[in-house]
């Protein structure tokens, strides 16, 4: 996971015209792209244990909730993923020649709630897929799409708070970020329990 | 009497195969009961319904009144064992019993592990990871793991398989035990004769129907009750 967000942004920091480096947009856009192969890799490993060990009929039989599988399997993820920002994130800004301005707590917030939606689609496409023999492809084809929208407002919203810091559209695009969470993660807390049984 | 499991006109159907259709059948406290029937007749899904890892399509299911799913204290109820072992194959058994003793709340849990470690004849190799276990070993495993949380009703599918003549003699032991007391037993065979001696009762499934009626009797007694 790590090594692929590092290749993903020195190769396209290497790639990129010098005369565009320092742009906000492009460097927000690379590294959210780089988060978003590192976390299809994060979330297609979240069932990888009970799909190779065949012991997911353990967990249903368990006296949990199977929306507590769900959050454990999105918070690892997360988790993961954040390990993986934590220093994609300054190397990204070194190779495009940025520097953040403005606090750095709304940038938190918005890799937290881009790394949540990732994840949370992520985790229930996976879900469904593990069984499956292609379920990497597969569950490319089937989240990317999905994420779109998510990657719109992350990408701008980084870009934003980076380049000149807190303003209102940073806000609503931060707010915008907040209703896809709530929205993307009560339906896969609603549908993970189907999901999972077939 | 009390009744351990009870199903009632279960179907469950995959696509367009009929898995289960309109299972009728009664399990007692305090009997062991063997399910038999051919391959693809529906004695693992029988059993993955019943212990709520699949839900019915029609049809309820309850375990001593309970129904799975709905409680935590009705899952607990419940020990399961799968056709193959439930075991997490990077962790050692010492691990894999800790994991599964948390999930199911047990507090310090460490002394019922060693104590199972020992029954099942794994004392000496806890500490390795359950990829380098054999077959049997990790079906001994999943044993210990089933009755970790001493439940009520045990569900086990094809619990013989992999095991040598002193896996099957613990089994023995351990399902005297459940068919002593307030507990019960059903267990799935492919073969009428294997485990004949720890059944109070035989059903047979074919094709997703039960052939034999649903109360299980005590063996010797030629009435049948539906």
């Amino acid at each position: 996971m790590a090594v692929l967000a590092l290749v993903l942004v020195t190769v396209f920091g290497l790639m990129t015209d010098p005369q565009v480096r320092g742009s906000s947009e492009l460097a927000s856009g690379v590294m959210w792209l780089a988060f978003v192969f590192a976390g299809l890799l994060a979330v297609e490993r979240a069932f990888a244990s009970e799909k190779d060990s065949r012991t997911l009929p353990g967990l249903l039989v368990a006296p949990i909730p199977r929306q507590t599988v769900f959050t454990a399997k999105c918070l690892s993820s997360v988790t993961l993923l954040l390990v993986v920002q934590a220093f994609t994130v300054p190397i990204a800004l070194a190779l495009f020649e940025f520097s953040l301005s403005g606090p750095p707590l709304p940038l938190l917030a918005v890799l937290l709630l881009g790394d949540a939606a990732l994840v949370i689609l992520g985790t229930l496409t996976s879900a469904m897929v593990a069984p499956t023999r292609a379920c990497g492809p597969l569950l490319a084809v089937l989240v990317l799409p999905l994420l779109i929208p998510v990657l719109l407002v992350t990408t701008a919203c980084t870009g934003e708070l980076a380049a000149i810091g807190w303003t209102d559209r940073a806000g609503h695009l931060l707010l915008l970020l907040v209703v896809f969470d709530a929205v993307f993660g009560a339906a896969a807390y609603l549908l993970f329990p189907y999901v999972i049984e077939s | 009497m009390t009744i351990a499991l009870e199903m009632e006109g279960v179907t469950r159907r995959f696509g367009n195969r009929t898995a289960l259709e309109d299972v009728t059948l009664r399990v007692p406290a305090g009997r062991s009961v063997r399910l038999t029937g051919a391959n693809g007749a529906g004695k693992t899904t029988l059993l993955a319904v019943a212990a709520g890892v699949l839900a019915a399509d029609s049809g309820t299911v309850s375990v001593f009144g309970r129904r799975p799913g709905n409680s935590d204290d009705t899952a607990r109820l419940i020990g399961y064992m799968a056709d193959a072992p439930l075991v997490y194959e990077a962790l050692s058994a010492r691990e894999n019993l800790m994991f599964y003793g948390r999930l199911y709340g047990l507090h310090a849990p460490d002394g019922r592990i060693g104590e199972l470690l020992d029954l099942v004849g794994l004392a000496d190799r806890a500490g390795d990871p359950v990829t380098a276990y054999s077959a049997g070993m990790q079906r001994r495993l999943d044993l210990a793991r089933a009755v970790l949380h001493e439940p009520r009703l045990l569900l086990m599918d094809e619990p013989a398989n992999s095991l040598d003549a002193d896996g099957i003699d613990i089994l023995t032991g351990l399902l005297a035990t459940y068919r002593a007391g307030d507990r019960a037993v059903l267990f799935t065979s492919h073969s009428v004769q294997a485990g004949d001696d720890w059944a109070d009762e035989t059903l047979v499934i074919e094709r997703g129907r039960l052939q034999t009626p649903a109360q299980a009797e005590p063996r010797g007694n030629e009435e049948t009750r539906h």
